[in-house]
């Protein structure tokens, strides 16, 4: 990389202005110390579980697939905790505005990754019912006796729901108090994951009793809540890229500071008017604030006031332009 | 309140466990019960070899024990491996025999037992031949054109024509080494897990299949030495 930029020749030392590295409230970053905690947790619970199901996977299409989205599920996380940490480094002569987005980015290549493997499992699924392929589950040896593999099948799947479920119900206040869309979707998707873990059940049950197409049916609903899953988060990652007015993660309504922030701009006296044009960036919120004044006296001041009471609004906001105009178009 | 729905779901599943899963799709089990097995035999000897009257070998002989068992009679279709294979895929036969291992070609198409028993093809020392550290240009009897001639060429022994008699070492299967005459070396040509070959997805006749194998494992070795009598 630094061969690749071995100096900054436009820009001397004194020509690029660098953003002051947002520093996260004692409640936000005891959150974010938990979350990378939880996400590490995911890993480790999550690789038992894979491991333990590719050793009973067999012949069934839908604990494959719930197999593979298990595996998926490694995904998010990786993203999160590969996000949290580039996320804090302080804005450099490179990026001047900080890496912050990287949590959009990094959950952009999570979600498209999503998106096409369940794609892809859909497709599997679909292709075995149109063939009439019946899946062959026999026996193995288990401590002596000879047990129908579709009993062990079932009760490593009823394992592989718990930790993803008490894992994700333990992420879902500390995305909410980060505001990490990310992290928040990784924890919906583990919450949901028991549903993955049932109908992977129903599917080795169908085979049991003989229903042949019970399993590649619900391989194809485990792909369709995965790709479900992935189109959800790739439009939320398309949008906060696209510099979408920021949102409350859940229910994802508009936020409404940017009126407060009018508000309390228009509260003071020296102003006559004012807007505000916000967009997230990563979990924080960034933008523009025009203020027409009433007169020009004190202006400077008056406006790095404006931009300190307007950050106490929120700990999210950060680094705001506020500029002076003579009207609002 | 999801977790308790899945600690129910556990409590549950013993109570399954008692009834009668699997079952079949296309009832075999049920058809076999009391009623008619169709095997198909391709001719392997000592696995399964083809007779004038009935099929004798190895898979045979358990064949008919388990049939008798389930009170069934045996039908027995006799045919070239395609022919054979294609009419288990269809549901026509209930169990093709015929020595197929766990890596066969056909086993995609068709559902296989579990290996109920492996056997190993190995280069054999007469007793006064002096140990074999390599296989290098060591003179190994093996027929010409046999498999066997293929592995050893490719390890860069040298196989030589069995029927000149004056060979110290043959790449023989070593359920055959038993009289003494003959004692394997370490140098392992090939290694066989050996399944019965079922329909797809005719999973309590597989069930029933597997169980029975596991009970009868110990018997197979003495069954292939009745049954074979091995030559290089």
């Amino acid at each position: 990389m630094s061969a690749a930029w071995p100096s900054f020749p436009c820009c001397g030392r004194t020509a690029v202005r660098r953003r002051k590295p947002h520093r996260l409230p004692q409640e936000q970053a005891e959150a974010r110390l938990r979350a990378k905690r939880l996400e590490w947790a995911t890993l480790i619970a999550m690789g038992t579980v894979v491991v333990l199901m590719g050793l009973v996977t067999g012949n069934s299409q839908a604990m494959r697939t719930a197999w593979i989205e298990d595996m998926l599920s490694f995904v998010p996380p990786v993203a999160v905790l590969i996000a949290m940490r580039v996320e804090q480094r302080a804005p450099d002569a490179r990026f001047p505005f900080g890496y912050y987005r990287t949590v959009s980015i990094a959950f952009l290549c999570a979600a498209l990754a999503l998106t096409v493997f369940g794609g892809l499992l859909l497709f599997d699924a679909v292709q075995t019912l149109l063939s009439r392929d019946r899946p062959t589950i026999g026996t193995l040896r288990l401590f002596g006796e000879t047990v129908w593999q579709g009993w062990v099948m079932i009760a490593v799947l009823i394992y592989s729901v718990i930790p993803p479920v008490l894992l994700g119900r333990l992420k879902e206040p500390v995305a909410k108090r980060l505001h990490n869309k990310a992290l928040y979707a990784d924890a919906r998707m583990n919450r949901a994951d028991w549903m993955t873990g049932a109908a992977a059940i129903c599917g080795v049950l169908g085979i049991g009793v003989g229903l042949w197409w019970a399993d590649a049916a619900a391989a194809a609903l485990i792909s369709l809540d995965v790709l479900r899953d992935g189109l959800r988060n790739l439009s939320m990652a398309v949008r906060d890229l696209a510099d979408e007015a920021p949102r409350h993660i859940d229910p994802p309504e508009f936020d409404p500071l940017p009126r407060r922030m009018r508000e309390l701009l228009e509260r003071q006296a020296w102003v006559k008017e004012a807007a505000v044009m916000l967009r997230e960036e990563g979990d924080l919120l960034t933008g523009q604030v025009y203020v027409v004044p009433r007169s020009d006296a004190d202006l400077v001041a008056r406006v790095e006031q404006a931009v300190r009471d307007l950050q106490a609004l929120d700990w999210r906001l950060y680094d705001l332009a506020v500029t002076p105009v003579r009207r609002l178009d | 309140m999801r977790l308790f729905r899945v600690l129910a779901l556990l409590l549950l599943l013993p109570s399954l466990a008692g009834c009668d899963l699997p079952r079949d799709p296309d009832g075999s089990l049920e058809q076999i019960r009391r009623g008619v097995l169709r095997v198909g035999v391709v001719h392997n000897p000592p696995w399964a070899v083809w007779t004038a009257v009935e099929p004798s070998g190895v898979e045979p002989a358990l064949l008919r024990e388990l049939a008798a068992r389930l009170g069934a009679r045996i039908d027995w279709v006799q045919g070239p491996e395609q022919e054979l294979l294609k009419a288990l895929e269809q549901g026509a036969l209930h169990v093709v025999v015929g020595g197929f291992v766990d890596d066969n070609p056909w086993a995609r198409q068709l559902g296989k037992t579990r290996p109920f028993h492996t056997t190993r093809l190995v280069v054999a020392a007469r007793p006064q031949a002096p140990p074999l550290a390599e296989l290098a240009r060591a003179e190994v009897a093996a027929a010409p054109g046999s498999a066997a001639s293929g592995y050893l060429l490719k390890k860069g022994a040298k196989p030589v024509d069995p029927y000149r008699g004056d060979w110290q070492y043959a790449a023989l299967p070593d359920w055959s080494l038993t009289d003494g005459s003959l004692r394997p070396t370490e140098h392992v040509l090939r290694e066989d897990k050996h399944v019965l070959l079922v329909a797809k997805g005719e999973n309590g006749w597989l069930v029933t299949l597997e169980r029975f194998l596991d009970e009868r494992g110990l018997a197979i070795l003495p069954l292939l030495r009745t049954h074979g009598r091995a030559s290089p």
